[in-house]
């Protein structure tokens, strides 16, 4: 399934989820003013029954998600959030990222040094044949 | 949206997860029902014992539906309001008696540890 499609139908659950709930608290308030309250007492009322309306849709919402996409999904908004605040504090960002730019230089120029001279095999003939030679008393 | 959205803490679930779906399949057995019903029917004919509270009845209908065995659909009631009624599902109808004969179970070996003088008879 394409992502798009996938976002789609989330966005489609996610609305008849709502409607479904609205459904609910018009029976609710229905039932109520069929009891003898007025409507806005009985559409309060429903409303109160019926408790934490983003908490019911948040928890049926994981539901059907499932745990792993749940997981991505909030991943997914660490990530939105983090964004949100290195865009909004231009001069931490920057900071940020030079040091780690120039850490991540200094590392990879150091390291490729290293490389040449002492992981790889010297690029002479027979290069286990070099040797070290050095003056001096032993 | 300046600030993370809200993440409530986990929702009343566990406590009565497995009765609780159980007892939606079992007013389900009746006929199509939507969620206000079942709540309804599940409080009347507890004589206003059990109370499903919202927050657990929504999300073991989900559940219930992903697992297959209840099917949903929208529908007008009587008084002319759209609702989403489910439906038992021929798997769904297994499940509910697979459930009911070890509900059955459970309630006797239970009455055997709390009240064991009248076991054995």
């Amino acid at each position: 399934m394409a992502l798009w499609q996938w976002l789609v139908r989330r966005r489609q659950a996610d609305q008849d989820l709502q409607e479904e709930i609205r459904s609910h608290l018009a029976m609710a308030a229905r039932d109520r003013v069929a009891d003898g309250d007025d409507r806005e007492t009985a559409r309060l009322a429903a409303l109160k029954e019926f408790g934490n309306v983003m908490l019911t849709e948040e928890a049926a919402r994981r539901v059907r998600r499932g745990r792993l996409l749940e997981y991505a999904s909030s991943v997914l908004q660490d990530l939105r959030y983090g964004c949100r605040m290195l865009a909004r504090n231009p001069g931490f960002t920057l900071v940020a990222v030079l040091s780690l730019a120039s850490g991540i230089g200094a590392n990879t120029a150091v390291f490729s040094v290293a490389d040449a001279l002492l992981l790889r095999p010297l690029t002479v003939p027979r290069p286990a044949e070099v040797l070290t030679a050095r003056a001096g008393r032993s | 949206m300046a600030h993370p959205s809200p993440r409530p803490a986990e929702t009343r679930i566990d406590l009565l997860q497995g009765t609780l779906d159980m007892l939606i399949l079992r007013t389900l057995q009746w006929g199509a029902q939507h969620g206000y019903a079942i709540g309804q029917t599940i409080r009347a004919q507890s004589s206003e014992v059990l109370r499903v509270e919202t927050g657990s009845l929504y999300p073991a209908l989900q559940r219930l539906e992903k697992r297959g065995w209840v099917s949903a659909e929208w529908r007008q009631t009587e008084a002319n309001q759209r609702a989403k009624y489910y439906r038992l599902t021929p798997k769904g109808k297994k499940q509910l008696s697979h459930q009911q004969a070890r509900w059955g179970e459970m309630v006797a070996a239970i009455g055997r540890i709390m009240n064991p003088e009248l076991a054995d008879k």
